[in-house]
């Protein structure tokens, strides 16, 4: 390795983390919704 | 056959082959006989024989001029994927070789890209060629013969063996073996369809008749292609093979078009969806890519390589595939099917229409008795039978062999039945049609007396009978012999038993003008009772059908007296029956609501069966029917899937889609199964395809706005196309769950869409994440920094995202399919086949160890990644299949099933 895992940038990795599992619960609520709602 | 041309008298010959048809027509048959080096009792040779064949050709019509295999190869190469790639080498020659300087000249990318274009077209054309011969020898193993006199001796032939100069004998629901000159004829109607598109047959006869226009009005020569609707003929085979008038036209048409099927237009559906998804796609991705990156040269060659892609380029082979393995493994259950289309209507079949004779019940029929009009056992009545069915030229069928094979058995006790094809000779006859259901024949004894001899359905020969035998005298028939001979047979059919009535008359009408109106004030001497016992295996066969999903009907000529007899000895419910006058006398819209109440329609003709079919299918069923006498082939024509058996009249075979080799409905249920098989597969891969294509549109567009760099280079993206396209090659091998099996399978494009929005986003989710991680995380671990960072080796952490983006995409993208496969918990419910499994792995395995090939970094621009993201990657798919998994019981939840 030639930097250590300190040196990474962890402030906007947590926030597009935090943007891609956004997107995860808003598709799985979806798909919860479409599944579970009376037809 | 296909209609070829709905003008055949315009020019199907060049003028010196019509001078040849004109002078066949008009000469005599001795001039016939001497010009084509025959004679009455047929070619007298082998030699004779070959030396036609060499100068006249074989009987086999080419339709269009198969391309070699040099040409075929060739067009393996052409699609799309191959288009790109040889793009991408010319400028990859260009940028890496003419344009670099001499220390940095390389031309490895370029080799490497010629070699994924010849990886992928000799395998499409092996894949091809394979399918294409396998099918080949299945449709061989379908044989149609022809009856030929050679040497004096009669014999049935294959078609193909005909040869010019061959004396040939037709009867009803034959096919005309080649262009013939008609020699002798009696009542002979053919349908000229598949030649002229003419629905009306035309009469034959051996005099040239009227005032002809074109070849087709010659009443005296028949041609290839037709059939026999009615009556029998002697003829002389004129021409055969490619010169016939249908090989002529055959072999000039380039292609006959084929009508395409639901399933086809269903396979174009697909490609046409994830067609429109690219149009929007690509421009997209390359607008973007090239403003943001601002290499245009790079951002084309990525957004035609997602063009490529996306571009379903292998769902026709995979199609194919799975319907040639489909066809394979049902020609090794002795189920041959003549279009690969219609396994998929197989799978489709909710409901089998299905003769009586000879499916149901077995192919002997026996006579059990011959009585006379008192109901006695009469060896008289059996006398003028034997003579009727042996006299008669046409289709002899199971009871006019019963009737002689019983006469020869009886004449050693009873000398009457002795010798009687000494005793008598023939003199005319008027063959069976459907309309008339009764033939004649008129024979002459040793002292000049002539009669005619009727037999026939019950009704049929009691409406020309004016008197009947009773006792030793003739008596006019009355109302109490009507109803004595009414419950007789009443009585028979309700136990299961066919009858059909003998009636006779002396002296008709003088030789030569004898015909159809002479069948009138004839008088009715006796009966004969047959048993056409149901075969063992009907009842369990029926249960499996029902099991299936697959309704049984029950379609006869027969009575419904003896057809109910039959449902009870099978176990099949009878829910209602219809006979043939209901349904002529019902409109469309009556019959479409009396055929789902019923299950057995009796006493039809076989316009009556078609329309049944007919008004089936309009209710929305997917039918089958089955069945293997002339009577049957407008039905076999009208259903979704015509089946019938290698021991059918070549009219029920040349209509069927599909031929059974065992006459069993046993066979018919694997058939089935086999069907609803490949489509399973089918689907699979077409909803596979379709949710990854979308996934990978969204993971695409991100990357096209968020990322300084293309995220795959544009070789990666269709070196993982090719790859993955490759594991597919094992779909059609796959297991099908047995609960995917017990339901009818139709075609249902609505279901895709759905799917693909369902299910697409999950394995993009997966994308984004790492990129992600390999943004942050992994490439500045490795290159020296962020991408930003001066120090940072730019190439390396590009090379690193684009490697670890290339893996885990092919791993998402090889194990959907063991997700979505079934609807069961994948590995513990539900395991795929060991091909699909290994061809998976396989695929993420050579994803994984491109990277660490020695050297090939200039080439693919892929780098070592670190264990770290292998660690990543583990942890990402598990992530993933659980998602996925989450996402198909969620799907399952509102829509049912998966598949």
């Amino acid at each position: 390795m030639k930097i250590s895992l300190a040196e990474l940038d962890w402030g906007p990795f947590a926030i597009w983390l935090g943007v891609i599992l956004a997107a995860l619960a808003l598709f799985l609520a979806v798909l919860f919704i479409l599944a579970y709602r009376k037809k | 056959m296909d209609s070829v041309n709905k003008n055949l008298g315009v020019k199907p010959h060049a003028f010196s082959d019509e001078i040849r048809y004109k002078n066949a027509s008009e000469a005599t048959s001795e001039e016939l006989y001497r010009t084509y080096g025959s004679s009455p009792e047929g070619l007298s040779d082998e030699e004779t024989i070959n030396e036609s064949r060499e100068r006249y050709g074989r009987n086999v019509v080419i339709k269009s001029k198969k391309r070699n295999a040099f040409w075929r190869f060739f067009l393996s190469f052409v699609n799309p994927f191959t288009l790109v790639l040889l793009i991408l080498a010319a400028v990859s020659f260009i940028t890496d070789f003419i344009l670099a300087s001499p220390s940095e000249k390389s031309p490895v990318a370029s080799i490497i890209i010629i070699v994924l274009v010849l990886i992928s077209g000799i395998f499409r054309f092996i894949q091809e060629e394979k399918s294409g011969k396998t099918l080949e020898r299945l449709s061989n193993l379908v044989e149609t013969t022809t009856a030929v006199t050679r040497a004096g001796e009669s014999q049935e032939i294959p078609l193909d063996e005909v040869v010019v100069g061959d004396v040939v004998s037709f009867a009803v629901g034959d096919l005309i073996s080649a262009d013939v000159r008609i020699l002798s004829a009696k009542d002979f109607f053919v349908s000229q369809s598949a030649l002229s598109g003419e629905a009306e047959p035309v009469e034959k006869s051996a005099e040239l008749r009227g005032n002809p226009q074109g070849l087709s009005d010659r009443s005296n020569l028949a041609f290839l292609g037709s059939t026999v609707v009615s009556g029998s003929a002697k003829a002389l085979v004129i021409a055969v093979g490619n010169n016939t008038t249908f090989g002529q036209i055959a072999s000039k048409t380039s292609s006959t078009k084929n009508e395409k099927t639901a399933f086809d237009k269903g396979v174009d559906s697909v490609s046409w969806l994830l067609v429109r998804f690219m149009l929007v796609m690509v421009p997209a991705v390359l607008l973007i890519n090239g403003f943001t990156k601002h290499d245009w040269l790079q951002a084309f060659l990525f957004a035609i390589s997602v063009a490529v892609g996306l571009t379903p380029e292998m769902l026709p082979m995979i199609v194919t595939s799975c319907l040639a393995k489909g066809a394979i493994t049902m020609g090794k259950k002795k189920v041959i099917v003549k279009n690969i289309n219609s396994i998929q209507n197989f799978g489709a079949m909710d409901l089998l229409c299905t003769d009586k004779t000879g499916t149901l019940t077995q192919d002997r029929v026996a006579l059990e008795d011959h009585l006379n009009v008192n109901g006695v056992t009469d060896y008289r009545v059996l006398r003028h039978a034997f003579l009727n069915s042996y006299y008669q030229t046409g289709l002899k069928n199971l009871m006019d062999q019963s009737i002689i094979s019983k006469t020869k058995e009886l004449s050693s006790l009873n000398p009457a039945l002795a010798n009687l094809d000494k005793t008598y000779t023939k003199v005319d006859e008027v063959p069976f049609d459907f309309s008339r259901k009764r033939m004649s024949v008129v024979v002459k004894d040793a002292s000049g007396k002539t009669q005619m001899i009727t037999k026939g359905a019950v009704e049929e020969i009691l409406s020309i009978s004016s008197f009947a035998e009773v006792g030793d005298g003739v008596v006019p028939i009355s109302e109490d012999i009507l109803a004595k001979v009414r419950s007789m047979v009443a009585d028979y059919s309700r136990r299961g038993f066919r009858i059909i009535a003998v009636a006779q008359k002396n002296n008709p009408s003088a030789v030569g003008s004898f015909g159809p109106q002479d069948e009138k004030d004839m008088v009715l001497i006796g009966y004969l009772i047959f048993f056409d016992p149901p075969k063992e295996s009907t009842g369990k066969a029926l249960q499996h059908l029902q099991r299936y999903g697959v309704a049984t009907k029950v379609l006869t000529g027969d009575s419904a007296e003896v057809a109910e007899y039959v449902f009870q000895l099978v176990g099949l419910p009878l829910t209602g029956v219809l006979l043939g006058k209901d349904v002529e006398g019902m409109d469309e819209k009556s019959l479409q609501i009396a055929v789902e109440k019923c299950n057995l329609f009796a006493k039809l003709s076989p316009e009556d069966k078609a329309r049944v079919v007919q008004a089936l299918r309009k209710n929305g069923h997917v039918v089958g029917y089955m069945g293997d006498g002339i009577n049957d082939a407008p039905a076999l024509k009208a259903a979704d899937i015509g089946i019938s058996v290698d021991t059918a009249v070549d009219i029920a075979k040349e209509t069927a889609h599909v031929i059974l080799l065992e006459k069993d409905l046993e066979v018919l249920v694997d058939g089935i199964i086999e069907g609803r098989k490949t489509y399973a597969n089918m689907i699979k891969y077409i909803k596979m395809t379709a949710s990854s294509n979308f996934g990978n549109i969204f993971s695409e567009l991100a990357a096209a706005a968020l990322l300084p760099f293309l995220p795959m280079l544009p070789l990666q993206l269709l070196l993982l196309n090719l790859v993955y396209d490759f594991s597919c090659i094992a779909i059609p091998f796959d297991n099908v769950d047995e609960d995917y099996l017990q339901k009818p399978r139709k075609w249902d494009a609505s279901s895709l869409g759905r799917f693909m929005l369902w299910m697409g986003p999950t394995s993009s989710i997966f994308d984004w994440l790492t990129y992600l991680v390999m943004y942050f995380i992994i490439c500045p671990l490795c290159a020296g920094g962020h991408w930003g960072d001066p120090g940072t080796d730019k190439a390396l952490f590009i090379a690193l995202f684009q490697t670890g983006w290339f893996i885990e995409s092919m791993a998402s993208q090889s194990l959907v399919v063991h997700m979505i496969r079934s609807d069961k918990i994948p590995l513990f419910q539900s395991r795929s086949s060991w091909q699909l499994a290994l061809a998976s792995f396989l695929a993420i395995g050579i994803a994984i160890a491109l990277p660490f090939i020695p050297g090939e970094n200039g080439a693919l621009g892929f780098a070592p990644l670190p264990w770290e993201y292998f660690i990543y990657l583990a942890l990402a798919i598990l992530l993933y299949m659980l998602l996925a998994t989450l996402a198909k019981n969620l799907y399952k939840r509102r829509y049912g099933e998966v598949l």
